[in-house]
């Protein structure tokens, strides 16, 4: 895209723009929530891990990221230049581990890490898709993955839909919370 | 990422004990449906998002929204930052 590399080059000779002369209040963002994702080791994918690592990637695509990567980078650049950093909220992560390579959505709370399995997913909907005994069978799986991960992280399911009383219970008894965001 | 995405927030940024939004919209305003209705529930959106317990960012009593965007945008867009107070970046 020649007119944003352009840009680049008229804003990396300007002074700081109009958004740094901006005075606010805000509040305090402790170094924990900018926690980089670290690198775990482990074993080779299996077939099924990769199936399914890559249907959620499918799966993901179709929640419709509009932009480009290459623009958001863009934008990121932009305004790191400007002195505004990012906060990974939602970051997602790649991880492999004995139970196969795992993709989930980190978040990151004051002095706590969260791990998200799902983000606004439609559990009924997973649920109806996969079968009850695949269900338990994947997300057991999947939780197992998180724990071996990111130890210290709390789990959390965040859902559009409610859950059945069962379903509760299976996340409960791996002690990982369920979010209904509707 | 875009308008269309009713739901979502695209950056949380931070600069030094400064929190900002960061809504992003690379196409041109006038093929976006509804973009002002669109550009004003998403402020609504990112305003009552900091103060949520789905925030999992602590926010201060006043945040800050920055538009970027790769097109200038039309006068009703520029008069709903002005009232949001919402800050522009074209790039």
């Amino acid at each position: 895209m020649p007119d944003l590399i352009g840009w680049f080059k008229r804003f990396l000779e300007k002074e700081p723009a109009e958004l740094s002369k901006v005075p606010k209040q805000a509040g305090d963002i402790t170094d924990t929530q900018v926690t980089r994702i670290p690198k775990t080791e482990g074993t080779p994918l299996t077939q099924n891990a990769a199936r399914q690592t890559g249907e959620e990637t499918a799966n993901r695509g179709k929640m419709g990221n509009t932009l480009g990567e290459a623009y958001e980078d863009t934008v990121q650049k932009a305004f790191e230049d400007e002195g505004w950093q990012n906060i990974p909220e939602y970051t997602r992560a790649k991880v492999k581990t004995s139970h196969g390579q795992i993709e989930i959505d980190r978040a990151f709370t004051k002095g706590r890490e969260t791990a998200i399995i799902e983000a606004k997913a439609d559990i009924q909907a997973e649920l109806k898709r996969r079968g009850l005994s695949n269900f338990k069978s994947y997300y057991g799986n999947k939780i197992a993955a998180v724990n071996e991960a990111f130890p210290n992280a709390k789990i959390v399911f965040v859902s559009t839909t409610e859950a059945s009383p069962e379903i509760v219970q299976f996340f409960k008894s791996y002690g990982v919370g369920l979010k209904v965001v509707k | 990422m875009s308008l269309d995405n009713k739901d979502l927030i695209e950056r949380i940024m931070k600069k030094g004990k400064k929190t900002a939004f960061l809504l992003i919209e690379h196409r041109e305003w006038n093929k976006i449906e509804n973009a002002d209705t669109k550009l004003w529930n998403k402020i609504e959106y990112a305003k009552n998002y900091s103060k949520s317990n789905e925030a999992t960012i602590k926010f201060g009593d006043s945040i800050e929204i920055i538009l970027a965007c790769k097109h200038k945008p039309p006068e009703n867009i520029l008069s709903i930052l002005k009232a949001q107070d919402v800050k522009l970046k074209v790039i």
